[in-house]
């Protein structure tokens, strides 16, 4: 039954056309959020799997973050890590500006990223792959015409823009919960990067939320 | 902030041709513009990075062989015909569009261009008369340009509302010629649309001449998404 009847009805279209979109929020950035004299690494991740993963494995008390905890800064050593969790509405062109001269000042920036396995397009022998400004090829390239979005998509068009050195990694997934066989890439991916896990990522046994089967 | 347009080498776009495209019906534009670099061999000549648009990377949609990235906008440009084009691989973000649009109303102004065509596409179903063009085009420039081509001429600017095209033109046509371009079409394979842009664009401005077999780019090949996996048979 047509209950548009007496309604015009325009159909939708595949084109992201601006009317269509929210109006974006911008972050709370702390007061506290002081930008370092000098940082060696920069690792800038996203989803909420890597945010999971980096918890378990790499990070542990927050230097800072912003008020809903958009974007949350770890300090290891010489090292940062920046773990962001954007909620809907929240602007990425903003977080990157938050995050510029973090960019500015890093010697090296990484960046990396989730995808589910089923978007990806084209042929590839490996679930990992990357991006990069200056032709770093330790992982396969990610292939025509996928593309990434998102804090990492800003931060590495940001740093190519600018003429900085950044190589984003895409780790293509089921959509499986954590656990220490799905990591082992992006564990075996922080060790080339120079940011060895200070703890192990063990599985997890999951309990079932509900009694009805053992 | 960083400057909004970098440029890979010192670069005149003097008495250039630039065409923008608009994020429009079926990516029309967009498609045209791809189809406009692969088949004419323009190179990249800068990139443009601006908090307002959605950052989108990959690799070179281009050359398979090649190491660059791409990002969401960037220029690129062919100097023996005198064309650049503005290539935006995705939106605006609503509550920054106009800041960026400033911006880059402001460096175009610098570039002393020849004329600027801002590309557009809007719903078949909008098109009055259905014995018409499927082009419609609202100009500043000499009439006489568009006397022997298949498009129909507009003097109404809220026909073009969506986008930007209508604040860019504004602010833009007592610098310089400008001209919108409109394709009427539906969603679906609109790759024809936009060689029928193209053909139409060299009736227009002659700059380059109608080709019989266009180049289409790689990433094109996956438009429609992967190929139906032989393990569901």
């Amino acid at each position: 039954m047509n209950y548009n009847f007496g309604e015009i009805v325009e159909p939708p279209t595949r084109a992201l056309i601006d009317e269509n979109l929210p109006i974006t929020i911008d972050l709370e950035i702390p007061n506290s959020l002081v930008l370092p004299p000098n940082i060696n690494t920069l690792l800038i991740a996203d989803t909420s799997y890597l945010s999971k993963l980096l918890k378990l494995c790499l990070v542990s008390e927050p230097m800072f973050s912003t008020k809903k905890n958009e974007l949350t800064f770890y300090k290891l050593n010489d090292h940062y890590i920046v773990v962001c969790k954007l909620i809907e509405g929240v602007s990425i062109g903003k977080a990157t500006e938050i995050l510029m001269p973090w960019i500015n000042l890093s010697e090296v920036v990484y960046a990396m990223t989730t995808s589910p396995l089923a978007t990806y397009q084209n042929k590839s022998d490996s679930n990992m792959l990357m991006l990069s400004t200056d032709g770093n090829t330790c992982y396969p390239t990610l292939q025509v015409p996928n593309l990434v979005t998102g804090v990492t998509a800003g931060v590495f068009s940001y740093a190519k823009h600018v003429g900085k050195s950044c190589s984003l990694f895409i780790g293509y997934i089921d959509n499986t919960p954590l656990d220490s066989v799905n990591s082992k890439p992006f564990v075996e991916l922080l060790r080339k990067i120079d940011l060895p896990p200070v703890r192990e990522c063990v599985l997890q046994d999951r309990l079932p939320e509900h009694n009805l089967y053992m | 902030m960083c400057e909004l347009i970098k440029f890979n080498k010192e670069t005149s776009l003097k008495d250039y041709t630039l065409y923008i495209p608009n994020v429009s019906i079926g990516n029309v534009p967009q498609l045209t513009v791809d189809l406009l670099i692969s088949t004419y061999n323009l190179k990249k000549i800068a990139t443009v990075w601006h908090p307002a648009i959605i950052p989108t990377v990959g690799s070179d949609p281009f050359d398979l062989k090649s190491k660059d990235v791409c990002t969401a906008c960037e220029l690129y440009a062919n100097e023996d015909l005198k064309v650049a084009v503005v290539q935006l691989r995705s939106g605006l973000e609503r509550g920054l569009k106009e800041e960026f649009l400033k911006k880059l109303i402001a460096n175009i102004k610098e570039f002393e261009l020849k004329r600027i065509v801002l590309l557009t596409s809007i719903f078949a179903f909008e098109m009055h008369n259905v014995n018409s063009s499927k082009f419609m085009y609202i100009s500043n420039e000499n009439a006489e340009i568009f006397k022997d081509c298949d498009a129909t001429e507009e003097t109404n600017l809220d026909l073009v509302s969506e986008g930007f095209v209508c604040p860019l033109f504004t602010e833009l046509k007592d610098s310089v010629p400008c001209t919108i371009l409109t394709r009427y079409c539906y969603e679906g394979d609109n790759r024809l649309d936009a060689v029928h842009t193209i053909n139409l664009l060299g009736d227009i401005f002659k700059e380059f001449t109608a080709k019989e077999d266009f180049k289409f780019p790689i990433s094109w090949e996956y438009l429609f998404g992967n190929p139906v996996p032989i393990e569901i048979y």
